[in-house]
């Protein structure tokens, strides 16, 4: 996808549909979807797609993975997270066109209980909107 | 057989004139959790999440009856250890998980749904074996609006944990096979 076309990063709008790619078949299941908004070894956020379409999202992350699940940024940056004690809300940051991070969620390793409480709350805003397997396309070969 | 309870079907057949041994294949298939125990015919008005309870009645052949109705999904300690022992075999979209955690994992496991442990007939809801990107061990129940999940970490130097929450309330306990027992007792209760 051509960055140039779509603009530069930008402010988000309350309405502005983020997508983050689902890396694992199980997490299509509700019940099982919070394990999709727990950070990663080494992440600072979770990340999202944005200014792009759903059927778009799995090719913008180029990650394996099984599906998008599709969350709001007012819903999301509504959300309290209490990081080393503060109450704060979790913020969404633009880091390329079509890619933000979701912050101020917790690693397990460092807070497990607002970890796992986020990720709960999250899932609960998210909404699976693709199912399909995408296999990345290696740099070089798409 | 005064003492013996008597099991009552979802449909309301009494067990009291069902054979010895169709009682024994209730208790047997309630322990394994194809049933649950509810009391809908008795009360009338079921309570929504009574999932096991006791009543005494005045059967002329029974002193304890116990009505059963089908249960959601739910598995013994034999397929929640399967579940386990499929990661260490490789399982689509897992990391295999580290010794350390499989070991963990297997000892609470193996605690907490001891029959010993567990009220008879005790019911768990089926589990979910995941891991995290490292080879730590996530398993995770659903009941209703709870949400149950322990974390065997990857090695001894990150975290084990149980997370619980409920509409009411939410939070971590340190997870051995006695805290998660107890946990599971939490998750299935009202």
């Amino acid at each position: 996808m051509a960055d140039a076309a779509i603009g530069p990063n930008r402010d988000f709008l309350e309405a502005d549909p983020l997508f983050r790619v689902l890396k694992k078949k199980k997490w299509l299941n509700l019940d099982k979807l919070p394990e999709a908004f727990m950070l990663g070894t080494g992440e600072t956020g979770l990340s999202v797609c944005y200014n792009c379409r759903a059927e778009h999202a799995q090719t913008v992350a180029n990650l394996d993975s099984e599906g998008v699940a599709r969350l709001f940024h007012g819903p999301v940056t509504a959300i309290n997270a209490l990081i080393d004690g503060q109450q704060t809300f979790l913020t969404v940051v633009p880091d390329a066109p079509h890619h933000a991070e979701i912050q101020g969620i917790p690693h397990k390793e460092h807070d497990n209980v607002e970890a796992e409480r986020l990720a709960g709350e999250l899932a609960r805003i998210a909404i699976v909107v693709i199912q399909n397997h995408y296999r990345r396309i290696d740099a070089g070969n798409g | 057989m005064a003492a013996q309870p008597t099991f009552l079907s979802a449909i309301g057949s009494v067990g009291s004139s069902a054979s010895r041994t169709g009682e024994e294949q209730l208790a047997s298939r309630a322990q394994v959790g194809v049933f649950e125990i509810a009391s809908e015919i008795v009360s009338g008005e079921p309570p929504e999440d009574v999932t096991r309870q006791e009543f005494p009645m005045d059967f002329s052949k029974a002193r304890t009856v116990i009505v059963l109705r089908p249960a959601p999904e739910t598995v013994g300690s034999s397929e929640a250890i399967s579940q386990i022992d499929a990661l260490m075999g490789g399982v689509e979209d897992e990391t295999v998980p580290t010794r350390f955690a499989y070991m963990a994992a297997r000892a609470a496991i193996g605690f907490a749904y001891s029959p010993r442990r567990l009220g008879v007939p005790y019911i768990v809801p089926k589990l979910w074996a995941t891991t995290d990107d490292v080879g730590g061990i996530r398993l995770l129940w659903t009941f209703r609006s709870k949400r149950l999940i322990a974390n065997f970490g990857a090695r001894a130097e990150l975290r084990t944990y149980i997370y619980y929450e409920s509409r009411k309330e939410h939070g971590g306990d340190t997870l051995d096979g006695e805290s998660l027992r107890r946990r599971l007792d939490w998750l299935t209760q009202r």
